[in-house]
């Protein structure tokens, strides 16, 4: 047994503890004061309450309410809301410390126990005391309800422990008329002075020699555990009427704090100021396990009310441990998985959800400690077990072949052997890990050791790796070990790796440590790593590649390149074994298979986008509500801001997203629903970016920019708007940029206006009289009242400045854009809001991009098969010189270097050479001799000529090679002698009759034979495999020849029952019932044929209605199936009718109907009948007698009469008139009429 | 990697019938620096492209004299194969491998000895060819190449004897549990599924399972009874490489065992039949029609009309 800390706390001494029963979080009483509030599962301190003055030593959680309860040496218990995180009010009564309280897991009760030699019982609701235990004559140290019954017990310093009934208080609680106040007021003051009668002393245990610490009763038995400072822990028993001291349990050696039992097993936990945790077995009172700590006293024990968790408060803080291992040793291997629940083997089937229980492994260990690991071995259907149990134990077993029936014990042959891992590695092999000694040992299946070796380093856990092959986990790394070689073949660094998954082809691997997943490929490549801040517990592979593990809390995923995100959360760790589209199969912590649905959506989307199959993405943002933020945010970091845009509503982020993938239009339409400046101008960047100078126009417009829009005017040449511009200019009263649209436009006049009305004289009159207009300058001057003369020009002649004007004009129209790009989601999306008819729409745009995209892998596929070809020739003669070349040079220095020596140690060689070539030869003899001995072992027999002795069926012999005595057997049983049709059958037969080895390379190919008993081994009683397979006849052919009947197929019909009447000489049965279906078979077959024969000849013979209609009447009497026998009546009734038959007609149709057809033929029947009984005559005269039974004779196809001689077909039974004997039958086109055969042989 | 792991590979690629594998190792490989490691995968690059066919490249590589022991043995596999393929005489260079055992030590050199007996397999003469592999004491591949003589003998009890010595010294080598897998395909029973496990097992090893092992689990599942498995096998062989001899045969053992149409069957043997014209088990079926042929004409019916 060992202790499992989840979770430790450095914290002053603590005396209370209390686990809240759905939360991971545990409340820990400190001796300052203070109360914590701990989530043991995150290590985190959620919260303190600091209400109290002195220690705080009773502290309870309510099992569902948000309260708690503390009881304090202020002699106060409080009550607590942890939700608002206050005290909700205190209960003051108590006269000394409150040593413990605890709710009442049904009544609105607390119960406390105090130093004032009292215990009290409170009403939480009313506030008020409802009961006073008084009886201890010393400290109380502990009182607690029963959880059940109506029961109290507590443990005092006067050494007794005394139980209390407290049914008197549950009825007077449950008294349906309230209490006046008087009456309330009567009882507390009457509990108060003289003591409650509603609460007795039911027993006083006696036996501790001090002070009594702790007393707790038994979930289910009638038992109560004490602790006292006379060091012992003590059990009793209680019934109806009395209470004993069944035993104590010693080795503490100093007081004992606490003493709690197992709320499942048969164990009772104890703590004490001796610094140690003791485990007792109830049954023998023995110790069974001792965790010590170095310096702190334990002060108080405690068991989660559902969990199997425990905590325990010492002087430094609290530790939350458990006893055992939850995870249930399991494997998976293809849809079963095998695990270990309560030390039975199970099975458990995920496709049929079957549980089945194969094999009790209770000998394995012992009782408290679960099995670690399984390994299944599907080639033995055999399993290794170990257990942890004295430092590691394996054991071997074989499952039982049949596993229905009862539980079945294992056979004492079972092997066992110490360490700490053991593992199948092959069929036939398994590893033991012997972790102290850091040895591997290879065993084989009847435990003997095969080999062993030294691990590479220090090594913790060893895993399956493949045939051949072991993961080592080291505390650094991982590595990829080979056994045959005994070498490292790959090292990946990870950190204590504990677990690893491995996916459903063997290519990746996942390997789990505490915090981290490292997922690589099978030769250990590092693909990525996933960190996380829980501690990871277990993991299993999607088939489309996502790793989905789940941590304490919850089920995550893992993509290949590294993403990974939340699926759902946990209330509880599970075990995963297997995904299969939205069902995860989990086993939870009491080893039970259960099925948790998950949303795959968001990892196979995420996949999806990983791997660039937009379609599929696509398909899921069409089908799936796949929203939110995290989405959108995951969208844009990985650059799809055009898929995310298709998630947001919201026109902000609409806009953004559109910027940054370029899409204008919706950027348009965003910005005019919102209408803001920045993003106009924005939007104005963009679209110069991209050239599109209307939206250009229309953001420039908007955000009023109006000397960019006249500069765009100007580069595009839209002098009209120009003008516009110089016109709005002057309306805004904007002279600047009226001049600057005049300079634009080269408006001269305007300019010299401008100019003027601004009050520049001299500049107006320079540009006036510059460009030429002498009248205006002139006016200019005159307005001044200056002279020509007066102004002084510059001489020097230059070119006017004139605005080039562009020589292509734009106008309306937007100019041809680059085309951009379009993603494959563009396009889809685009398709999708022009096109309101959905499908149709989409395919069409969608299918451009898509079929682009397609081109592109062709290419590379393309590619890649040539590289392939070239690999043949080119390549290599390519490859080859480089290769000499790289090699060439240091081998030419070798070669240097050992001539060198050559020539130093000169002839010291040559004597070598010769006692080599001495030696050489003396081997060479030696062994020459040895082959002139050997004697060639003589040919063995071929099992294949074994068949054809064990055999007496044709179909064996054909098998093996010997046509000739097929023939023969054929002839004789069966009458044959054409066998031409039969070639192909024959060969067939022959062709599969044995399967081909690849040899070792150049040689000539083994041939295997196949047995059709493929259970035997031994190859005296051996049989070839049946190719006609009786099954496959029955129910394939037939029915295919049934169908092509029913189709009107005559021709293939025919031949298709032909073909079945061939086959059928080929097939083997195994009894004699199926041997007389073969011969009905046969029967079947040759009515068949029979009947073809006669509609096939019918239809030819429209020439002649006489013959025709006989031949439609034969056919009616062909043993046909029901539905085929009504197509025949129902053509006979109507040829009959139609040459006037009716007496013929009437006959027909009366059997027609007694063959019950649908309706529609019945009716018709019948209307033939009605109108045939009219006039009961015949037109012509038929060579047919219906009430005379008659056969056809296969070649003249006229009936032969019940009587009259006739000759058969010794296969296929049909008849012939005793003229034709001695020539080939017609229906099975096989044997010859008439010749005595014994019958067909189909059975051994 | 140093030189035994890469060589471990090599023989292992080789076993397994990687044979492009072993090619690009031995290209590739710069680690083996030892003359005995260097002859060694030399000779499996040779033998390399031998088995893929390509005689003359072996041929023109390998110098006709002076090349050293295992290697002239390797030129005369490619130089009697190339022979044999064009119907030319054979004689000269069976005498000529006969005489190159008789050099030096030649007679007990695993590589010398395994090729000049597949050189007398080639030629019908297993008997001789189980004489030049007397001498094969853990030597794997004369063990291998003799148990697959004993096997085409139909002597399965030596095959057995073998294979359950080598068992003692060479462990878990892939080549013995070849061995296995072809004695366990003879015995049947029980042995059939072990078979099938240790096909499976290679093909779950590291490389890309080869067209060998492919075809040795089709022929596991064949002899188990699992057609539907066998002929998915089967067809992902084919993929690999769709002019194989062994998975063409396996694949029409395949087709008649599933009740294939007769057009069906008849294209794999036409496709075989153009791969390899010479193929034995193409010889049996035209000896075995001609032997139909005759044997029919000896029942058919003399028209007496």
């Amino acid at each position: 047994m060992q202790m499992l800390t989840k979770f430790e706390s450095k914290s002053n001494r603590v005396k209370g503890i209390s686990f809240h029963a759905k939360r991971p979080w545990i409340l820990a009483s400190l001796h300052n004061g203070c109360i914590q509030l701990w989530d043991y599962r995150m290590g985190t301190l959620l919260e303190r309450f600091d209400e109290h003055d002195g220690p705080v030593r009773g502290i309870a959680f309510h099992p569902t309410q948000p309260l708690f309860v503390s009881g304090g040496d202020d002699y106060k218990i409080k009550v607590w809301n942890y939700k608002t995180r206050r005290c909700l009010f205190t209960l003051n009564g108590h006269l000394d410390y409150v040593r413990t309280v605890f709710f009442h897991p049904e009544h609105p009760w607390v119960i406390s126990a105090s130093d004032d030699q009292t215990i009290r019982i409170w009403n939480w609701q009313s506030r008020s005391c409802i009961a006073i235990l008084t009886g201890h004559n010393h400290y109380v140290m502990c009182a607690q309800f029963h959880p059940k019954n109506d029961l109290v017990v507590s443990a005092s310093m006067d050494q007794t422990v005394r139980v209390w009934d407290i049914s008197g208080l549950r009825k007077k609680n449950q008294a349906p008329t309230p209490m006046s106040f008087e009456d309330s007021f009567n009882r507390q003051s009457q509990a108060d002075l003289f003591g409650s009668t509603d609460v007795m002393v039911k027993y006083v245990l006696e036996g501790h020699d001090h002070g009594v610490n702790w007393a707790s009763f038994h979930p289910t038995l009638p038992l109560i555990v004490s602790a006292g400072d006379d060091r012992q822990v003590k059990l009793w028993r209680m019934s109806e009427t009395k209470a004993w001291e069944v035993d104590s349990c010693r080795g503490h050696y100093n007081n004992v704090s606490s003493a709690i039992f197992h709320p499942r097993q048969e164990l009772i936990l104890s703590d004490g100021e001796d610094k140690s945790i003791r485990v007792w077995d109830v049954t023998k009172r023995t110790s069974l396990a001792t965790f010590r700590r170095d310096h702190d006293r334990f002060w108080v024990l405690t068991a989660h009310p559902e969990l199997n968790l425990f905590a325990a408060g010492h002087d430094s803080g609290l530790i939350v441990f458990k006893l055992e291992r939850e995870r249930p040793a399991y494997q998976i291997h293809q849809n079963q998985v095998f695990y270990i629940k309560d030390k039975i083997i199970h099975i458990h089937d995920l496709n049929s959800g079957a549980d089945q229980e194969v094999l009790s492994i209770r000998k394995l260990d012992s009782p408290y400690v679960v099995p670690r690991t399984l390994s299944y071995n599907p080639a033995e259907r055999a399993v290794l077990v170990t257990s942890p149990h004295d430092g590691g134990v394996y054991e071997l077993y074989h499952l039982p072949k049949n596993l229905s029936g009862s539980l079945k014990e294992p056979s004492d042959e079972s092997k066992r052997g110490e360490g700490q891992a053991a593992l199948f590695i092959a069929r036939n092999r398994f590893a033991v890990f012997d972790k102290v000694g850091q040895q591997v040992q290879i065993r084989d299946l009847s435990n003997n050791p095969t080999k062993s070796f030294k691990t590479p380093g220090q090594v913790n856990e060893i895993f399956y790796a493949g045939t051949g092959g072991l993961l080592m986990s080291t505390p650094t790394s991982v590595i990829l070990y080979d056994i045959q070689q005994r070498r490292i073949s790959a090292e990946l660094p990870a950190t204590s790796v504990k677990y690893i998954v491995w996916n459903a082809d063997m290519s990746m691997v996942a390997l789990l440590s505490k915090h981290s997943i490292t997922i690589a490929t099978k030769n250990l490549k590092q693909v990525c790593q996933v960190h996380e801040t829980i501690r990871i517990k277990s993991g299993t592979w999607d088939d489309s590649g996502v790793f989905i593990y789940c941590t304490l809390n919850h089920i995550k995923y893992a993509l290949p390149q590294g993403d990974s995100g939340i699926i759902r959360t946990l209330d509880q760790p599970v075990y995963l074994t297997r995904v299969k589209g939205k069902t995860l199969h989990v086993l939870d912590r009491e080893a039970m298979p259960r099925t948790i649905k998950i949303d795959p959506t968001e990892y196979r989307f995420k996949l999806a986008l990983v791997k660039r199959q937009y379609e599929e993405v696509l398909h899921i943002i069409r089908n799936s509500n796949l929203v939110g933020q995290s989405i959108i945010a995951y969208l844009q970091k990985k650059g799809y801001p055009e898929i995310a845009l298709h998630f947001v509503r919201d026109p902000r982020t609409r806009f953004e997203l559109a910027l940054e993938c370029g899409n204008l239009d919706i950027a348009v339409e965003t910005a005019k629903t919102m209408d803001q400046p920045d993003c106009w101008s924005k939007l104005g960047a963009e679209a110069l970016r991209q050239g599109n100078f209307k939206i250009v126009e229309m953001a420039y417009q908007r955000t009023k920019s109006y000397d960019r829009l006249s500069f765009m005017y100007l580069v595009t040449g839209n002098e009209k708007n120009l003008q516009q511009m110089l016109k709005i200019a002057e309306l805004r009263n904007d002279p600047i940029s009226s001049f600057q649209n005049a300079l634009y436009l080269g408006d001269i006049e305007e300019r010299v206006r401008l100019l003027e009305q601004v009050g520049q004289g001299p500049l107006a009159y320079l540009t006036a009289k510059s460009h030429g207009l002498t009248e205006k300058a002139e006016s200019i001057l005159a307005q001044s009242g200056k002279e020509e003369s007066e102004i002084q020009l510059p001489s020097n002649a230059c070119e006017l400045p004139a605005v080039p004007k562009p020589l292509v004009q734009l106008e309306d129209p937007n100019w041809p854009l680059l085309t951009v790009s379009k993603s494959f989601f563009e396009g889809a999306f685009a398709a999708e809001a022009s096109n309101t008819s959905a499908t149709g729409g989409i395919s069409g745009t969608a299918a451009p991009a898509f079929s682009y995209d397609e081109n592109v892998t062709e290419g590379a596929g393309d590619w890649g098969m040539d590289e392939d070809d070239d690999l043949g020739i080119p390549g290599l003669s390519s490859k080859t010189p480089a290769e000499d070349d790289l090699f060439g040079t240091p081998e030419a220095g070798q070669l240097d270097l050992g001539q060198g020596e050559e020539d130093e140690e000169g002839g010291g060689w040559d004597v070598d050479d010769d006692i080599k070539a001495d030696l050489d030869a003396e081997i060479s003899q030696a062994a020459a001799q040895a082959t002139a001995e050997f004697v060639a072992p003589t040919a063995g027999t071929n099992e294949v000529a074994i068949w054809s002795q064990n055999s007496p069926l044709a179909v064996d012999h054909i098998a093996a090679g010997s046509f000739e005595s097929a023939m023969q057997a054929l002839n004789r049983q069966v009458g044959i002698v054409n066998f031409e049709p039969l070639k192909h059958h024959f060969m067939s037969i022959y062709q599969a009759s044995r399967v081909s080895l690849s040899p070792i390379a150049s040689n000539p190919n083994l041939f295997s034979p196949i047995r059709r008993n493929p259970e035997e081994s031994n190859i005296r009683s051996s049989f070839p495999v049946v190719v006609y397979s009786f099954e496959n006849l029955k129910s394939n052919q037939l029915q295919q020849a049934y169908r092509l009947f029913t189709g009107g197929k005559l021709v293939a019909a025919a031949a298709q029952f032909k073909q079945l009447l061939h086959s059928v000489l080929f097939t083997v049965v195994a009894n004699s019932e199926e041997a007389s279906t073969v011969n009905e078979l046969i029967d079947v077959c040759r009515e068949y044929i029979t009947g073809l024969q006669l509609e096939q000849e019918r239809r030819g013979a429209s020439g002649d209605p006489k013959r025709a209609l006989e031949l439609a009447a034969y056919f009616t009497h062909c043993q046909l199936d029901v539905r085929h026998s009504q197509l025949a009546l129902r053509q006979a009734t109507k040829q009959a009718f139609k040459l006037k038959n009716f007496n013929t007609a009437s006959q027909f149709a009366r059997r027609l109907l007694e063959l019950a057809p649908p309706k529609t033929v019945a009716d018709e029947a019948r209307q033939i009948q009605s109108v045939c009984e009219r006039n009961l005559k015949d037109e012509i005269e038929l060579n047919y007698d219906q009430y005379n039974p008659f056969v056809v004779c296969g070649i003249s196809l006229e009936p032969i009469y019940r009587g009259s001689p006739t000759s058969t077909c010794p296969y296929c039974r049909s008849s012939y008139k005793p003229e034709h004997e001695g020539k080939l039958c017609t229906i099975c086109g096989l044997a010859q009429i008439g010749v005595k055969a014994s019958g067909l042989r189909i059975m051994i | 990697m140093d030189e035994d792991s890469i060589l471990f590979g090599i023989r292992n690629a080789f076993a397994l019938g990687n044979y492009q594998i072993v090619i690009n190792e031995v290209s590739s490989a710069r680690a083996i620096q030892s003359p005995a490691g260097k002859l060694e995968s030399q000779a499996f690059l040779y033998r390399s492209y031998i088995a893929q066919g390509k005689y003359n490249l072996v041929i023109n590589d390998i110098a006709e004299s002076g090349a050293e022991g295992p290697l002239a043995a390797v030129r005369l596999l490619a130089t009697y194969l190339r022979a044999k393929q064009k119907n030319e005489e054979t004689q000269a260079t069976i005498e000529q491998a006969l005489a190159l055992l008789e050099e030096g030590a030649n007679r007990v050199d695993q590589t010398i000895q395994v090729v000049v007996a597949t050189i007398l397999v080639n030629d019908g003469k297993s008997e001789e060819a189980l004489k030049v592999l007397h001498t094969r004491s853990k030597k794997l591949e004369c063990v291998a190449l003799a148990v697959q003589i004993y096997l085409q003998m139909d002597r399965l009890d030596l095959a057995r004897k073998e294979v359950a010595q080598a068992k003692s010294w060479a462990e878990d080598a892939l080549l013995l549990q070849m061995m296995e897998a072809w004695v366990d395909l003879r015995v049947g029973g029980d042995k059939y599924q072990e078979a099938f496990y240790i096909f499976e097992e290679f093909g779950q090893s590291n490389a890309e399972p080869s067209i060998k092992i492919l075809n040795g689990q089709a022929a596991a599942n064949i002899a188990l009874g699992r057609y539907p498995e066998a002929e998915s096998v089967l067809m992902e062989a084919l993929n690999k490489n769709n002019d194989d001899p062994e998975t063409l045969v396996n694949m029409i053992v395949c087709a008649n065992l599933t009740s294939k149409p007769a057009d069906v069957i008849n294209r794999y043997v036409s496709q075989l039949r153009e791969v390899a014209p010479q193929h034995p088990y193409l010889q049996e079926l035209d000896l075995k029609s001609s032997l139909f042929d005759r044997a029919a004409t000896r029942f058919a019916l003399v028209d007496s009309s």
